[in-house]
């Protein structure tokens, strides 16, 4: 034993930090003890771990359904202890419309990458979010395919480099990243469109208090709400969590800004 | 009654708790009708979708709670559904899906034809997967199949398509409509409605990423299609027992095979039956 370690078992004994009363933080109920297979650094975890702390803290687990897409969150029915559906790819968004339109009191939200939302799924997002649909959608962007190993999303920034854009995204050619958010906040059917970021501890706090609101609109019957996760990809950033979160900072968040893009007018 | 509005007050009279779909000629009645009967009479879910690739995801969200939901189609349809239909069969859920079938290939024509009956039977999509599939031949007979419809797609847990056409959609006969039966709320221990603390989790997929699993699940699907082969095959045969000849046939076809049945035993040829 080190000598550092000796003096923390001084001053306190390893049985004491394991008793239920000195308990600070927990993993929530609503999460399963499944280890995750996301790559270290990830956002998917924290926003993974945001989702089910606000659905415990709701005390919704048993009236709450989600909808799983596909892409690196695929297996994120594996994580979530509550009912889910998994979708095919990009259409997360009607699988959710057909599971609220049959059971209107439940909570469902649907958990979408960006190509998964914003590329094959951009029909289904646009129409269940102009339709109004009562549900949660969270986008994570990364601005990338992280499952099928690094390809170009429609969210890659302009001279991005990935493995389809070798020589960096020439907008010219492959097109420009999409805004889709900013897109989404213009329906009449969305009542609350933001977009947050799960990169340093203040980020994380207000992403967790935008997905409160998502539920806590949905509870209200209001409409859409859609929260945009704007995260990192170290993998295939190919970069350390550190740097990821550094290049996120400078690269992505001036393009992808954070902030409300819609947020419920005062109702006299 | 018009076949396509006889299929809807059919789909009505059985409980059904949500119809998706997207108009296309010829079956665009069926829509209109629930439209128009449904919501006010049972509190049907209806609601047109942007696509028929949102409507068969739809039906893949709603079917996954339990409740009896059913969209219908014409060819070009059916074939963008095929993806949704193959993710439906792999996570065995019951729902009842309409073909009033017209003929193609490619964006065809409106007119009816019976073209897709290789689509409906094999499987269709991606996958080894089948679908039960009823073939009607009268208006009537696109009334009792809704019914035995989801009845079949409850007890097998099984996609169950109605292989109809435009002709019959169109075809106006006299039929005998079953009386209603109202809609349940009956909760299944395979459906995602809300985990209460007393269960585990429901979770509706057909992904099988471990080859072992995926072997195991197409195992059990096909000891599933063999089990149906054999229980619920559905014919009717005329006279067939001292047959030279046997006319096969299904669907509105089946009805002029016994026509020409009729006038070649009128003219002398006995042994030619359906």
């Amino acid at each position: 034993m080190l000598e550092e370690e000796k003096h923390y078992e001084d001053v306190i004994e390893q049985e004491s930090i394991c008793i239920s009363d000195n308990v600070v933080y927990d993993k929530p109920e609503t999460l399963t003890s499944t280890p995750m297979h996301y790559c270290p650094g990830c956002g998917h975890g924290v926003a993974h771990r945001l989702i089910a702390e606000v659905i415990a803290e709701l005390d919704i687990q048993d009236k709450t359904i989600g909808v799983a897409p596909v892409g690196c969150a695929v297996f994120a029915y594996n994580y979530f202890n509550i009912d889910m559906s998994e979708a095919a790819h990009g259409r997360a968004s009607a699988v959710a419309t057909g599971i609220k339109r049959v059971l209107p009191d439940k909570y469902v939200f649907s958990y979408q990458g960006d190509g998964d939302l914003a590329a094959i799924g951009t029909g289904e997002t646009i129409h269940t979010c102009n339709r109004g649909e009562n549900i949660l959608i969270i986008f994570i962007n990364n601005g990338i395919y992280g499952m099928t190993g690094g390809q170009m999303a429609p969210t890659s920034l302009a001279g991005m480099k990935t493995t389809t854009t070798p020589f960096g995204r020439d907008v010219g050619e492959a097109g420009y990243p999409l805004k889709i958010t900013e897109l989404i906040a213009q329906l009449p059917g969305v009542y609350y469109c933001t977009r947050v970021a799960v990169n340093t501890p203040n980020n994380v706090r207000r992403a967790k208090k935008a997905i409160y609101n998502g539920f806590k609109y949905q509870e209200l019957k209001k409409g859409l709400s859609f929260v945009e996760i704007v995260t990192n990809c170290p993998s295939n950033w190919k970069m350390t969590p550190v740097e990821s979160n550094k290049w996120l900072e400078e690269n992505m968040l001036p393009f992808y800004q954070l902030g409300d893009l819609k947020v419920p007018q005062k109702e006299n | 009654m018009k076949g396509n509005e006889a299929l809807a007050e059919a789909a009505i009279r059985a409980g059904c708790d949500a119809y998706f779909g997207y108009p296309i000629t010829p079956q665009s009645e069926v829509l209109e009708y629930l439209a128009r009967e449904a919501h006010a009479r049972t509190g049907m879910v209806v609601l047109q979708a942007e696509s028929e690739i949102a409507a068969i995801n739809m039906i893949y969200g709603a079917a996954g709670t339990g409740k009896k939901v059913m969209t219908s189609s014409s060819s070009p349809g059916i074939s963008l559904m095929q993806e949704g239909i193959s993710y439906i069969a792999c996570a065995e859920l019951p729902c009842l899906i309409v073909n009033v079938v017209r003929a193609g290939p490619g964006l065809g024509t409106i007119q009816p034809s019976q073209s897709d009956y290789f689509q409906a039977v094999k499987g269709g999509g991606h996958g080894d997967y089948k679908l039960i599939v009823l073939a009607p031949s009268t208006v009537q007979e696109m009334v009792d199949h809704v019914k035995l419809a989801f009845e079949l797609a409850f007890k097998w847990r099984n996609p169950v398509m109605i292989l109809t056409d435009g002709a019959l959609g169109q075809m106006m006969e006299k039929v005998e409509l079953f009386p209603h039966t109202a809609r349940t709320n009956e909760i299944y221990d395979w459906a995602t409605v809300g985990k209460p603390k007393t269960r585990e989790r429901t979770i509706i997929t057909s992904l099988n990423i471990q080859p072992e699993k995926m072997q195991e699940v197409n195992l059990h699907l096909q000891r599933k299609y063999k089990e149906i082969e054999k229980e619920e095959i559905r014919y009717e045969a005329i006279d067939c027992e001292d047959a030279d000849l046997i006319l096969v046939a299904f669907g509105l076809v089946a009805r002029i095979c016994k026509k020409a049945a009729d006038l070649a035993k009128r003219k002398g040829n006995q042994s030619c039956s359906v």
